[in-house]
């Protein structure tokens, strides 16, 4: 099973294919996008995020913005012989943005990116049509929840397709058995988990992610006049357990043994062995430190060899416990996003 | 033009026979719901209501029984409405469902049409129910929309070329029209966007063009806070075929005083955001049907009179 990890600069290759990843992901903003779809650039603390990106990730320090780097980038993946996609995964195009699409394409087409990580149904078609020596590798953000759906993109000249983050374990295995001729990846670490899903989240990710926003909420009983006491309680739990799911520590940067909250789901890879289908194990992390993504890559590598070696699932949570402290987060599932069936 | 109304629930059947119904569902919610009736109340009144919609694209658990699709059916029949069977986002036990309901659909109600919101359900029905008219749905639409921002913001906020991208789906995409062309799609669905629309009809011809008003999704997924009600300790996120469709008994406001994105510009932009969170899907109200006067492929309105799921 390969390890797929996020890269933003050349140097991160050598360091991460040392701790275990053999394939890498990043995007690329060309400066035409850049200006053409973005007034100006929004700003937190730390971070420039662009309003209108090419893929699916806004910040400017998670993307590459030099033609430069995303060359040296391909050699490099290239000389030691990792694979390397750049995600071209916004939710959609207009037609007005072919002819910028196009010219990114022909550009990843020459230098020999080894696929494309897409979600528009237009650009699929259009790359299909026009470069069908690029590999295409379905988005998360089509939400690929049935096998059926599989077929369909199958049809459509997809490769590999990124299973959804919120499907548990059964499901992906039961999808991976069902379809022939088709590779499948799934996270197995998340740097934030949302509540909502990828591709049908539509709210605006640059001017602040809706899940973390803060609402003041009330609560309606239908048919009813109010709320008993009961009711109110229970729908505070929930929607507390809501709000913990994408941030389980007070802030998103409070780290427990040195890691910020990560979503974790090693504990299912004895069960995604099983799948000869399932080649791929991702992590998620664009905008993460080099460091941080080192320790990751290290910590996914040594769970498959635990699985190899024939360990339990129970084995892989207790080192999962182990390694990100607060071990409760593990039995409550908060810090678990691919939801696993007890006895499954 | 045609006026479709869609409902989700064999409960909601009275406004077939009268689409003005007041919404009557709590005493402080029914005011705000009432306005917005209001507010379309003259607009509606002048497109023929020809068609029902029912179903749920949000959530497999909500798919109705046929016992249900029997009932709205005939009533739809015995009134000649048109019908429109609407369907969500599936797992492969939500295709094994819609399957049922297709078989049934398909022997009893022929003429009916199908609103798809998963590709999956569309492979399904070209592989075995062929015959059905075949609809996109708004949950195919892709295209970003964010109701913290207000008018001000989106006029201000974006280039020229960032908010002609938000403003045109990728409908107008001639990769994405031959697609869907080749697989005999005639029809695509939207929200009604609070950014608007900024195409023209030879954009996206040859295709007819729906919209919902007056509620649009901001987001949805599977993980569900009204599902949780019923779910044990501990398995709260497990995503089983499980559900106690709490999300028919409550629904959840969710309000900010927001400032503009641009900073602080005093009395120019500090705006009301209300949402309404009902299942494991977060709506915007918008009454706003002046952002489609233009465009002439727009040529069927979905009315809700009630949230969606």
């Amino acid at each position: 099973m390969k390890i797929l990890a996020p890269i933003n600069n050349t140097n991160e290759i050598p360091i991460l294919s040392k701790a275990g990843a053999e394939e890498f992901f990043c995007g690329y903003v060309p400066d035409t996008w850049l200006k053409k779809y973005n007034k100006c650039l929004f700003q937190d603390n730390e971070n420039r995020f662009m309003q209108i990106s090419i893929n699916k990730r806004d910040g400017i320090n998670h993307n590459i913005t030099d033609l430069f780097v995303l060359k040296e980038i391909i050699r490099e993946a290239k000389s030691s012989n990792s694979k390397i996609y750049v995600t071209l995964n916004y939710l959609f195009y207009p037609e007005d943005a072919y002819k910028e699409l196009d010219d990114v394409i022909n550009e990843f087409s020459n230098l020999g990116v080894d696929g494309l990580i897409v979600t528009d149904i237009g650009i699929i078609n259009f790359i299909s049509k026009n470069y069908p020596n690029i590999t295409l590798i379905l988005s998360t953000c089509q939400s690929v929840f049935n096998s059926w759906a599989i077929n369909y993109y199958k049809e459509m000249g997809i490769k590999r397709i990124t299973f959804p983050r919120h499907s548990s374990l059964s499901e992906i295995c039961d999808m991976s058995y069902n379809v022939n001729d088709m590779e499948f990846e799934c996270f197995i670490l998340d740097e934030g988990k949302c509540i909502y899903d990828d591709g049908n989240c539509k709210a605006l990710h640059g001017i602040g992610n809706f899940c973390l926003e803060q609402w003041e909420y009330n609560h309606y009983a239908i048919n009813d006049k109010s709320l008993n006491y009961i009711q109110m309680e229970n729908l505070y739990e929930c929607e507390e357990l809501f709000k913990r799911w994408t941030k389980p520590y007070p802030t998103i940067r409070t780290k427990v043994n040195g890691w910020t909250s990560v979503g974790c789901a090693i504990c299912a890879i004895p069960k995604l062995m099983q799948s000869s289908n399932i080649t791929t194990l991702k992590i998620s992390g664009r905008g993460t430190s080099v460091v941080e993504k080192f320790g990751l890559i290290k910590y996914v590598k040594k769970a498959i060899k635990m699985s190899e070696k024939g360990m339990s699932r129970e084995d892989l949570r207790e080192y999962g416990k182990k390694t990100f402290g607060i071990p409760e987060h593990c039995d409550s599932k908060i810090r678990c996003y691919l939801p696993i069936m007890e006895g499954k | 033009m045609e006026l479709a109304i869609y409902i989700t629930n064999v409960t909601d059947i009275s406004y077939i026979n009268d689409l003005f119904e007041d919404i009557d569902i709590n005493p402080e919610l029914n005011l705000k719901l009432n306005i917005a009736k209001n507010d379309l109340k003259e607009y509606i009144e002048s497109i023929p209501f020809k068609r029902v919609y029912f179903g749920n694209e949000f959530c497999q658990h909500l798919l109705p029984d046929i016992n249900a699709i029997k009932n709205i059916f005939d009533i739809c029949i015995k009134q000649k409405l048109n019908i429109s069977f609407v369907t969500p986002l599936v797992t492969d036990y939500g295709i094994k469902k819609l399957n049922s309901i297709f078989e049934f659909i398909s022997e009893h109600y022929k003429n009916t049409e199908i609103i798809f919101n998963d590709w999956g359900v569309y492979k399904l029905l070209r592989e075995k129910y062929d015959h059905f008219e075949k609809v996109a749905g708004r949950l195919i639409d892709k295209t970003l929309r964010d109701p913290r921002l207000n008018d001000y913001d989106y006029n201000n906020l974006f280039s020229e070329d960032g908010l002609r991208f938000l403003r045109k789906p990728n409908l107008t995409s001639e990769s994405y029209k031959v697609h869907l062309l080749k697989l005999n799609i005639k029809r695509v669905e939207f929200d009604l966007l609070p950014q608007g629309f900024d195409f023209i009809d030879d954009e996206v011809y040859p295709f007819s063009l729906s919209i919902y008003i007056p509620f649009g999704h901001v987001t949805t997924g599977r993980q569900c806070m009204m599902r949780m009600l019923t779910q044990k300790q501990n398995e709260k996120f497990y995503l089983n075929d499980k559900c106690g469709k709490e999300c028919r008994n409550y629904i959840q406001t969710m309000f900010k005083r927001q400032g503009s994105f641009l900073g602080d510009i005093e009395g120019v932009y500090t705006h009301n955001v209300e949402l309404f969170r009902k299942g494991n899907s977060v709506f915007y109200l918008n009454t706003d049907i002046t952002k489609i006067n233009n465009i002439k492929s727009f040529n069927r309105i979905v009315y809700q009179p009630l949230l969606p799921v």
